[in-house]
């Protein structure tokens, strides 16, 4: 049938939630090890762990034993496999560098990372999303040009640049917040957590609004493009037709409707975010994972950075599962077909 | 004399096109409705019915502005209301039926959130009183299981409970004036008999005044107490129903009627306002088709089903307990050439029928679907399935989701048979071209999205992309209850053209009586997957055996025409 | 956003400026993080700096006595250190020979396989005595001279933290019957193994490299000016200087020359710079089969000639490179080691003459001139890239033709280590003598004397060899520097490699701080007072 694939009479939906969190699963392993591998052969390609640890006084036999430290003595395809028979058993690796497990260094930088991404979403949302609807609604008004506008200087702005302005301005110039680094912490489930306390606090705010710049433009195009497909819909007209007051129509039922693609979306960037966040995380010396996976590239830490390759890779696909079910939450006609 | 309820004169109203100038929807319209009247809006899709029912209610788009005249409603002119002043006398003394339902919800909030926001905004009842006023209101309507249904999704109940819905939250605040625009073009007639009953009662014990916007002259005939006719932004006459429709002055109101399918007498065609021309390419796209539809078999079988069944899981379903049965014991042939119709109401099994045939559910153990003597069952390879669909192709009901709205019109018709290999790139595109002007469009429309075309015109690309196919049997799902009449009598009229010169086989569900007399050379009534009544359409939709055929026929809006 | 909310926050705000400044604490802000609080492994610099302010060594990195008081030989492959008496660690244990042996102990054992910092250079230590309590002997293999430039790296730990009790028996893989004793790197980093007899304790050390520091009260020495040291990395060069310019830190490390220019501009900060040990050079390869992307017409390996090595050399003119993209914070070689360092020979000037090295290309029989790839890590060294190109461009005029290369320095070292690098920038620092670089890079390999570790130039000269030999087991301070001089002056000679120039070390800070920094760049609270 030609038109199987979207007319709605035509569709077949009669796979449940649990096959489908099987069927996500059992792709993203599939998933992974296409990745462990390339990751694997990629790093023992670039570079040699032991050029780049052993020191310039380093004789061949210290440069042996440091490769046996290491596993590297092994043929690459032996390393994989002892590698992945680790990994089944929970064992991440140890760094080269550090000298640690892997996932106690992932994990003790996680917060961090955690923190200051969660806050840029939330701003993000919460600036944005008012913003896009306030222009959706208002095409033609003046605040609507200045806020399509900032969106297009906030998006064309590399990061990078908008990182060192606000350095320039709030800590420099104005000597609010400080420039870099990480403020106190404050242990919460014994993880220390430096939004709780004041202090901490001047020190998330611009990574986290570093990060936050790009998300109000994403989440202020998402919600003005959302708002002016479903302003248009018919059961917006017939919403005003019931006489119901504007405020509800714009915060239940439009709300309702745009955010459908904004959950989608923002869970994607979630995830980019916090993986990748190398760039604000090393202007800002904030002490997070993305400026691990930097630095172990940089010093060339396979197991760090192959570890961190498949805990992202598990977290892409994990927040795509949670995306999906929100979005099923969200709407309805997913959620009973 | 009291003075009227609504009162419009000399209204224009006038959109801002693209490149700043206006374009004149309505011009010169006037309209006066008394307390507890009925007053019928009828013409052709874009003639600017719709536009009226929206300016009473303020509901125009920015880009739409009245030019001139006015609206009083109770001696005050509202036309220079603004958005607040709209908002207090929308949903409490007007209220709005909107002609399609199951867009007129939200489809991300439930029936009780919609319905219930709407009675804490126009009534003084809040909380719980708002929700048990909801479930009385939804009762009044005649929705069975009101208590449930408050918690379900626009998407999961069916055209005609949505409908009732729209309604219920039309008089929830038991309004002075309704603006009912279309309000059963989607719904079975038994149901639409039921909604006009109900509307009519609210007239005359609630004194509430209608507005009705229709293109449907049997709605007029049975509702009215008087009609307007609106002809391109203009009326061209009004008058006491009985007097319009019995002896209309002007000619459109004549041909207006005459699109109209009749149950009573089938005629060769419907006069239409405008018919295709002919053109090279109008004739390759036709040659095309009969090139590859083999024809001359009359009379052999092409589809045998037998012992259809079935059932469906309580959890799938629709909020009913235990297994449903939505077929049971079907049985039929379909021959070379005909067209079969099947009729009944919604949830008689009409559609699964369809759906089975074209393998979209799998039958109850023991049917048999056998397509040119072999059963489609066995048909599992990727040869015999491509053969299949090449054979079999279905037409649908909505044309808006029916189509890949990121594909332009001619993709959407040819990506089909070039992904069969049936022609290749290169040819498909002339070839769609040509299939745009058998259907009646122009060649340019190819390049066109699909939201860039009307109901009529997307329907019209539905029935290309079937045809370019060149199969053995159309299945035709309610191929027109979405279009209003005028577009109807185009289709069906292309439909009927096409059966005739390419031999087509068609079966054609519907559940309009009076369109499957027009099409149809034998008929099968169903009732609760059930079939109660087959035969020739002639003999079953005019001297019906079965009480329930009966009933179904006599639920149908009826005009006297002056010729018949 | 109203201007009254902003005034807001800039009131409630403004307290926190007058805060941000305790005179009695110092913020430093490191441009790369440590690793660990373990001073064992880790040979990188900063891990280095931060542990030196907790630790201390029985020879200070600038060669003065620290924990040893005094040193003599005693016979070609016996030395005595004088410990110095009352020094106690931080834990109120005294500091004796014991924690010498202890600490020699720890550094020969390996963890998991992995050498520390200089496990391989104490290679040739047969045995560590402690004669009494503040005397220890130390007994090596054959003669080794420059013992005491690897012992700067020995930090000293104690015995009595550890828990060991009665006398450490020494032996070369450092069980030394304790192994079990020894602390793991945790223990360091969350303060309880971290005891040393050090200016500074550890308050605190998070795995991210940032460490709060407070005064040993009981520090034997002068005692230090600031309460507490606070130590930040900061790795983004804008970033560590704005964290200067905002008042997050009184010192920051490593200013690039833009940033400056920015410090010059603002009376509030200032600079101190000086002269450092790196030697920035180049490395060619001499092999007479052929070096890794260097092609010549008749199949040869041009750089196997020495003319077309002076050439090379003459072609490039230090001084201009020094001035224009350094503005003066580096200084011209004329050697390969920091030409006034101690022990480093009196040498004249590298002459620049770019008509005499076209003459010298003829010479040699490539009048046309051949080609080469010249690798450059690119994220490695200050100035790298733009050094790199500055280089290319006099080769290029010398009628060369002359690929650029710049790799990430995983990748480079990884080429380098490899032997496929036939023309490379590289840096070495000096901190263990004016004779690192030649013995390292030039002599031919022996991992006995710990020579030539890292000869990719392939150079082989009879008399360099003969020269480095010979200093390689002198115990003489005045004869070792003459073999150095013998040596140094031969390679200069020969140029298995070309000699551009030697880092600077800077640090920006308040205009209020005075700053002396040591020549081996480390970034230390002892080198700060205030004005």
């Amino acid at each position: 049938m030609a038109e199987a694939d979207h007319g709605h009479r035509c569709g077949r939906t009669d796979e449940t939630m649990t096959n489908f969190i099987l069927r996500r699963l059992g792709q993203s392993i599939i998933l992974l090890l296409i990745m462990s591998v390339l990751v694997f052969a990629g790093m023992y390609v670039i570079s040699d762990p032991v050029a780049v640890m052993a020191g310039e006084d380093a004789t061949e036999a210290d440069r042996q034993a440091l490769a046996r430290s290491f596993g590297l003595d092994q043929p690459l395809p032996i390393q994989y496999l002892t590698f992945l028979g680790k990994i089944v058993q929970g064992d991440f690796g140890t760094s080269f560098v550090y000298g640690r497990p892997v996932l106690a260094l992932i994990f003790e930088r996680l917060p961090a990372t955690l923190e200051v991404v969660f806050l840029a979403i939330l701003v993000g949302l919460a600036v944005g999303i008012p913003l896009g609807i306030y222009s959706g609604l208002n095409r033609k008004k003046a605040p609507t040009k200045v806020i399509s506008f900032g969106t297009t200087v906030g998006y064309s702005i590399p990061n990078f640049w908008q990182a060192l302005l606000f350095i320039l301005v709030f800590a420099v110039w104005l000597r609010v917040l400080p420039a870099s680094g990480r403020g106190p912490t404050t242990e919460i489930f014994g993880v220390g957590w430096s939004v709780f306390n004041a202090e901490g606090l001047r020190y998330v705010i611009l990574p986290a609004a570093n990060l936050a710049v790009a998300l109000i433009c994403m989440q202020t195009r998402l919600a003005r493009s959302g708002t002016q497909e479903v302003m248009y819909q018919d059961y917006m007209m017939f919403a005003r037709a019931k006489g119901i007051a504007r405020s509800r129509l714009i915060g239940r039922h439009l709300l309702r409707n745009i955010l459908i693609p904004i959950v989608t979306i923002t869970g994607l960037e979630l995830g980019t975010l916090i993986a990748f966040s190398t760039v604000t995380e090393t202007v800002f010396s904030w002490p997070g994972i993305g400026k691990l996976l930097l630095d172990s590239i940089y010093r060339s830490d396979r197991p760090v950075v192959v570890a961190y390759m498949i805990l992202a890779t598990l977290m892409f696909v994990l927040i795509n599962l949670v995306a999906d079910i929100i979005y099923a939450i969200l709407d309805p006609r997913i959620r009973y077909s | 004399m009291m003075a009227p309820l609504l009162a419009i004169e000399d209204l224009s109203i006038a959109y801002q096109l693209g490149d700043g100038r206006d374009a004149e929807a309505i011009s010169g319209f006037s309209l006066h409705l008394e307390r507890g009247r009925i007053v019928g809006i009828v013409g052709q899709s874009g003639a600017g019915k719709s536009t009226i029912g929206k300016a009473i209610l303020g509901l125009m788009g920015d880009n739409a502005r009245i030019t001139g005249g006015t609206i009083a409603l109770d001696g005050t002119d509202i036309t220079r209301f603004s958005e607040a002043r709209f908002a207090a006398i929308r949903g409490k003394r007007i209220g709005y039926i909107y002609q399609n339902p199951m867009t007129a919800l939200n489809p991300v909030l439930s029936i009780g959130e919609q319905l219930i926001e709407a009675i804490e905004a126009n009534t003084t009842r809040r909380g719980g009183d708002a929700r048990a006023y909801a479930v009385e209101l939804l009762k009044s309507a005649e929705v069975t299981h009101a208590e449930e249904r408050l918690a379900k999704y626009p998407h999961q109940l069916s055209g005609g409970l949505c409908q009732r819905i729209v309604f219920a939250i039309a008089i929830a605040a038991q309004p002075d004036l309704i603006i009912a625009d279309e309000p059963t073009t989607a719904l079975d007639v038994t149901v639409q008999k039921a909604v006009l009953a109900t509307l009519k009662k609210l007239a005359r014990e609630k004194q509430i005044s209608i507005v009705l916007i229709t293109h449907d002259m049997g709605v007029v005939a049975q509702m009215c107490d008087g009609v307007s006719v609106l002809w391109r932004g203009r009326l061209v006459e009004h008058g006491p129903t009985a007097q319009v429709i019995g002896a209309p002055r002007e000619r459109y109101t004549r041909d207006l009627m005459a699109a109209i399918p009749t149950v009573d007498h089938k005629r060769a065609r419907f006069d239409v306002l405008d018919s295709f021309e002919d053109t090279p390419g109008r004739r390759r796209g036709i040659a095309f088709l009969k090139s590859g539809i083999a024809a001359g078999r009359d009379g052999q079988s092409l589809l045998s089903i037998r012992n259809l069944s079935k059932t469906f899981d309580a959890q799938g379903g629709r909020g009913t307990s235990g297994g449903f049965r939505a077929l049971d014991g079907v049985a039929f042939e379909v021959f070379a050439g005909e067209t079969l119709g099947i009729v009944g109401e919604s949830g008689s099994g009409k559609s699964t029928i369809g759906r089975a045939i074209l393998g979209l559910v799998e039958p109850d153990a023991g049917a048999s679907i056998a397509f040119q003597g072999r059963p489609i069952a066995e048909m599992r390879g990727r040869r015999d399935r491509v053969a299949l669909s090449r054979s079999l192709q279905c037409i649908f009901q909505d044309p808006y989701s029916s189509l890949n709205p990121r594909m332009n019109a001619g993709t959407n018709i040819t990506y089909g048979i070039v992904a069969q290999g049936l022609v290749s790139r290169a040819e498909a595109k002339v070839l769609a071209q040509d299939l745009l002007e058998v259907v009646g469009l122009p060649r340019a429309a190819a390049g066109k999205m699909p939201h860039a075309f009307s109901g009529g015109e997307r329907q019209r690309i539905g029935i290309a992309r079937a045809l370019a196919f060149r199969p053995e049997l159309i299945f035709c799902d309610e191929p027109t209850s979405a279009l209003d009449v005028t577009v109807q009598a185009e289709i069906l009229n292309l439909m009927k053209e096409l059966q005739e010169t390419l031999g087509l086989t068609l079966v054609f569900v519907s559940h309009d009586l009076a369109v499957v007399r027009q099409m149809c050379d034998r008929v099968i009534v169903m009732r609760a997957g059930r079939m109660v009544e087959e035969g020739n359409a002639d003999e079953v939709l005019t001297a019906p055996r079965e009480t329930y055929t009966r009933d179904l026929l006599a639920a149908m809006p009826r005009i006297a025409f002056e010729d018949a | 956003m109203p201007k009254s909310l902003l005034a807001a926050l800039l009131l409630s705000c403004s307290p926190l400026i007058a805060s941000g400044a305790a005179a009695e604490t110092l913020r430093m802000a490191y441009s790369t993080a440590p690793v660990s609080a373990d001073p064992y492994p880790y040979s990188d610099t900063h891990t280095g700096a931060l542990a030196e302010h907790v630790f201390e060594m029985l020879v200070g990195l600038d060669d003065s006595p620290l924990l040893a008081t005094e040193w003599r030989w005693e016979g070609p492959t016996s030395i005595v250190f004088d410990l110095r008496e009352g020094v106690t660690f931080s834990n109120g244990a005294p500091f004796t020979a014991r924690d010498v042996v202890y600490s020699m102990c720890r550094m020969m054992y390996r963890v998991d396989g992995r050498a520390n910092v200089v496990t391989s250079a104490l290679g040739p230590v047969t045995d560590v005595v402690a004669v009494d309590d503040h005397t220890v002997r130390f007994e090596t293999t054959a003669p080794y001279p420059i013992i005491t430039q690897k012992l700067k790296f020995l930090k000293i730990l104690s015995a009595d933290a550890a828990g060991i009790e009665g006398d450490i028996a020494y032996d070369r893989e450092g069980d030394c019957g304790i192994a079990d004793s020894y602390p793991a790197q945790a223990d360091f980093d969350n303060g309880d193994a971290a005891i040393g007899t050090g200016p500074y304790v550890y308050e605190s050390f998070q795995a991210t490299g940032d460490a709060d520091l407070v005064r040993n009260e009981n520090y034997w020495g002068e005692s230090p000016e600031w309460g507490r040291v606070e130590i930040r990395s900061v790795p983004n060069n804008g970033a560590r200087i704005a964290g200067l310019l905002a008042g997050d830190y009184d010192i920051v490390e490593q200013p690039s020359a833009e940033d400056l220019q920015v410090i010059d501009r603002d009376e509030n900060f200032t600079y101190s710079a000086v002269p450092g040990l790196q030697t920035i050079f180049i490395v060619l390869d001499t092999s007479e089969d052929g070096a890794g992307g260097v092609t010549a017409a008749d199949g040869s390996n041009p750089l196997a000639d020495v003319k077309v090595r002076q050439a090379l050399s003459m072609a490039i003119d230090r001084q201009a490179i020094t001035d224009r993209l350094f503005s003066g914070n580096a200084t011209a070689a004329n050697q390969f080691a920091p030409r006034y360092m101690a022990g480093a020979p009196e040498m004249p000037e590298l002459e620049t003459d770019a008509e005499a090295a076209r003459a010298l290309l003829a010479e040699a029989g490539y009048p046309d001139g051949f080609a080469l790839e010249f690798n450059v890590p690119a994220d490695r060294y200050t100035n790298g890239q733009l050094v790199g190109q500055a280089i290319t461009q006099y080769w290029t005029r010398l009628g060369l033709d002359v690929t650029l290369r710049t790799e990430p320095w995983s990748v480079f070292q990884t080429r380098r280590t490899e032997g496929e690098l036939g023309v490379f920038m590289y840096g070495w620092g000096h901190p263990q003598g004016a004779a690192q670089l030649i013995s390292g890079a030039f002599a031919q390999r022996d991992d006995d004397l710990g020579l030539g570790s890292a000869n990719f130039s392939n150079y082989n000269s009879p008399a360099f060899e003969e020269a480095i030999q010979a200093w390689a087991v002198e115990v003489d301070p005045a004869r070792s520097d003459e073999y150095l001089a013998q040596a140094m002056k031969q390679a200069v000679a020969d140029l298995p490699g070309i000699p551009l120039f030697y880092n600077h070390e800077l640090w920006a800070h308040r205009t209020d701080l005075e700053l002396v920094g040591g020549a081996e760049g480390r970034t230390m609270a002892m080198m700060v007072s205030s004005k």
